[in-house]
């Protein structure tokens, strides 16, 4: 009975923004679009509805125990398959809670704050689907299936990033950050493999089970990337303060809130499986340090308000790993939610900042300087700098090895052409 | 039975061609399909090689024939894609061995009828159709093969006819050459897949056996096609980069040991179909409309276009695998497959599907965003009823397949 109840209630927490998308999408591919009032109106709905059944999932977690909610086989036979199977407890009902009561302050926000922009209904469409996918992550029972809503939120993001898409700089630096994300998701994938390769399908959660040693270590050290993939830690810092070209609600809904620290998110769920690793733990500490203290000579340089949040938000988020990799969970799980709390607050008030200001100096009678970036020390740390190189390399290597392969590949073109290479108009 | 019908086939398609009106042409030729999805779904053979087989062919092919702007529908060339889809949609119909293959070689026929034009040369064609061809015929012919000759003979053939690697450039100039919808029905199709289905039911323990060098070469073929799509510059070339990466993907599931390599196989071809197609509409959709040679270095379409960027979006994110998509379940059947040596290969995979992510996001970004020329807004039409029937069909189907896939087998 227990998860019946469940399975319905998570049913019901994944699909309400989901109809709400195609409820948007489809009259605009049938020319039929739908008036800002209305696309307002039907994100309000899905993101009510969505909050609430996150209450009710965790008030079930609460009162009746984790369980296991089975929303059936999306492919595959009975030796490989992706069963849609969620694990329901307090941490993880508790993030959905954390996912839709975002999700309604920042679509809320969005709607006068977005008004008449032409992007409008493409903001919400994405920003809805980024829901389900960060939805999919909390409850997600196995890591095939957490991968599964990992990556296309990379997807949306990449949407929302390159949202001012009239702008090359922006749509360049939303590539950049994609293929970032997906670059950090290979290691995901690596474990995916490692595992099944040993015909083990782990779960996730506090039901996980312990690995064997050698493989324990393995994809402890491999989720390390993913992590930093998606929260914007070293090697791939960079993309982290140009996720602040997006719309303001998009950056506070992702970059400063929920999908950034969608990496901790990983590292806890996936913690019984590498808790044994003395060397993975390691990992997680000097990953952490290392983009704390990176991050935090960053943000010291931004000029910018949205960028400057964003980036501290990360150094925050580099010492919440460190956290976990010392096992102190209860600390790291308040200090990420503080954090994601504070920086969504935080961005959302800064395209007001300097009415703010203004407003201090009118009722305190004194004139208060907005802080300066620090200019020469931080470039040293920055990331942008030397945690750049790596990634660098590898792409310009990679780069080369295509260029010579496409290469190969025109010379057999042109001799299978009989050299008349001038193309059909 | 199924002979009798390919014999109809070839001859209805001989009478398109000599229809003078494109419009009789094309309801000749969608008249000879829809009497075959009537033969496939009420007299094919009880077990055909794939249940939807036929019908998502014939599906792609009516999609492709009905897409074609008036101006560019010839009726030979009608005649062509019809010969060339009924026979295909045969092969899937079929189950033994030598209907399968003798089917498969009659299929390259109505390829034969393509005429040369400046700069669009049929010696690819010619060249890979002989090297598919040859290890097919002689698997067939030669006395005394042991099986594990003829099937390697049969994967080589199917797999040099799906353009996998090093094969790949006498696919690409089609790619980059031909009118865009029918190379991509060509390459969507794929009877080899009806081929190697058919083999290994005829010959299971050579599967086993050939395992391991058949999907080493799949692997490896897998990430130099990938990597090449880092290189591509044009939405044409990466879309070609991206099918034969995903040629080889499929082949890789088709000549593993076990049921999982192939049920990802089949899930992948349905998928894999449907948004090259799909992917082919889209683009021949712009270079209708900009030009060809525009089309190339046209940017910022999702302003005038937001339709069309949203359907190349859902096609390329089912292509390379993006989850929520056909193509991701697919991927994962596969990369779950069989093997005997199962890091190095399944590592290789991928960086494939990365690599082929990484492609589709460049060329979508590419086409579709960035700053837009005034002459590509004042000058771009919106989406005509024909192109939104079909692309809206073929939506259609890839949303059905994602929420099911394994509606397929």
């Amino acid at each position: 009975m227990i998860e019946r109840i469940d399975a319905g209630l998570v049913a019901v927490v994944l699909a309400a923004p989901l109809v709400a998308v195609h409820a948007l999408v489809l009259p605009f591919l049938l020319e039929l679009p739908l008036s800002e009032r209305a696309v307002g109106r039907a994100a309000r709905v899905a993101t009510s509805v969505h909050l609430l059944t996150a209450l009710v999932l965790l008030a079930s977690a609460a009162a009746l125990g984790p369980a296991t909610a089975d929303l059936g086989r999306w492919y595959g036979d009975a030796e490989v398959a992706l069963e849609l199977s969620f694990a329901v407890d307090l941490a993880s009902a508790g993030a959905v809670v954390v996912v839709a009561l975002v999700g309604l302050v920042v679509l809320r926000f969005a709607e006068r704050y977005l008004h008449g922009d032409p992007g409008h209904l493409r903001f919400f469409a994405t920003s809805l689907l980024a829901l389900t996918c960060l939805d999919t992550i909390a409850l997600a029972g196995s890591l095939d299936l957490l991968f599964a809503g990992w990556e296309l939120l990379g997807l949306c993001s990449f949407v929302l990033m390159a949202y001012f898409h009239e702008r090359q700089a922006t749509v360049d630096r939303a590539l950049r950050t994609i293929l970032s994300y997906r670059a950090g998701d290979l290691g995901l994938l690596l474990a995916l493999v490692l595992l099944h390769a040993a015909g083990l399908h782990p779960t996730l959660g506090p039901g996980g089970e312990a690995l064997p040693a050698g493989l324990a270590a393995a994809t402890g050290l491999l989720l390390l990337p993913t992590a930093a993939g998606k929260s914007g830690l070293v090697p791939f810092s960079a993309w982290l303060a140009r996720s602040a070209e997006g719309p303001t609600p998009s950056t506070a809904m992702f970059y400063a809130g929920l999908s950034v620290h969608a990496g901790p998110w990983l590292l806890l769920r996936a913690w019984p499986l590498y808790a044994d690793a003395p060397i993975a733990r390691a990992g997680l500490v000097a990953l952490g340090l290392l983009s704390a203290a990176s991050l935090s000579a960053h943000a010291a340089t931004r000029s910018d308000v949205k960028g400057a949040v964003v980036v501290a938000g990360g150094a925050q988020i580099g010492l919440v790993i460190a956290e976990i990799g010392l096992g102190w969970h209860t600390l790291a799980t308040v200090h990420l939610l503080g954090n994601l709390a504070l920086r969504v607050a935080q961005v959302l008030r800064a395209p007001d900042v300097l009415r703010q200001v203004a407003r201090r100096e009118a009722l305190t009678g004194r004139p208060r300087a907005l802080p300066r970036p620090v200019p020469a020390l931080p470039w040293l740390w920055s990331s942008e700098g030397w945690f750049e190189a790596g990634p660098r390399l590898v792409v310009g290597l990679l780069l080369r090895i295509a260029g010579a392969l496409d290469a190969g590949s025109r010379m057999v073109e042109s001799w299978a052409v009989g050299g008349r290479d001038r193309e059909d108009r | 039975m199924i002979w009798g019908v390919a014999l109809l086939a070839l001859a209805g398609g001989e009478v398109v061609a000599r229809t003078r009106s494109s419009r009789t042409a094309l309801l000749g030729s969608l008249l000879l399909l829809g009497a075959l999805a009537g033969f496939a779904g009420i007299a094919a053979p009880p077990e055909p090689t794939v249940a939807l087989g036929a019908p998502l062919v014939l599906l792609l092919g009516a999609v492709t024939l009905l897409a074609r702007p008036p101006s560019w529908r010839q009726p030979s060339e009608l005649a062509q894609l019809t010969q060339t889809t009924a026979l295909v949609a045969l092969t899937f119909a079929a189950s033994d061995l030598a209907t399968v293959a003798g089917l498969w070689l009659v299929s390259l026929l109505p390829g034969l009828r393509f005429r040369e034009r400046t700069g669009v040369s049929r010696r690819p064609f010619l060249v890979l159709s002989l090297l598919a061809a040859l290890p097919v015929i002689v698997a067939l012919a030669a006395p005394g093969l042991p099986p594990d000759a003829v099937w390697l003979l049969l994967a080589v053939g199917a797999a040099i006819r799906m353009g996998v690697p090093p094969f790949s450039p006498l696919v690409m100039t089609g790619y980059e050459r031909l009118p865009l919808g029918r190379r991509a029905l060509v390459a969507a199709a794929r009877p080899s897949v009806a081929l190697l289905l058919a083999a290994r039911a005829a010959l299971p323990e050579p599967v086993e056996s050939m395992a391991s060098p058949l999907q080493a070469w799949a692997a490896l073929a897998a990430l130099a096609a990938g990597l090449q799509g880092l290189a591509a510059t044009t939405p044409r070339r990466s879309l070609g980069a991206m099918a034969t990466t995903q040629a080889a993907i499929l082949l890789y599931g088709l000549v593993s040991p076990g049921e999982a390599g192939v049920a990802g196989a089949l899930v992948q071809w349905a998928g894999l179909g449907l948004s090259l197609v799909g992917l082919g509409l889209v683009v021949e959709a712009v270079e209708s409309r900009v030009g060809r040679r525009r089309a190339e270095h046209t940017r910022g379409l999702l302003g005038p276009a937001p339709g069309l960027a949203l359907l190349f979006l859902l096609f390329a994110a089912t292509m390379s695998g993006f989850p929520g998509t056909t193509g991701f379940a697919g991927e994962d059947l596969v990369m779950q497959a069989q093997t005997t040596h199962p890091l190095a290969w399944r590592t290789a995979l991928l960086g494939a599907t990365a690599l082929n992510g990484a492609t589709m996001l460049r060329m979508f970004a590419r086409s579709f965003l960035g700053p837009t020329g005034p002459e590509a807004i004042a000058g771009f039409p919106p989406v005509s009823g024909r192109e939104r029937l079909t692309l809206g069909a073929v939506a259609l189907a890839v949303a059905t397949l994602a929420v099911a896939p394994t509606l397929v087998r």
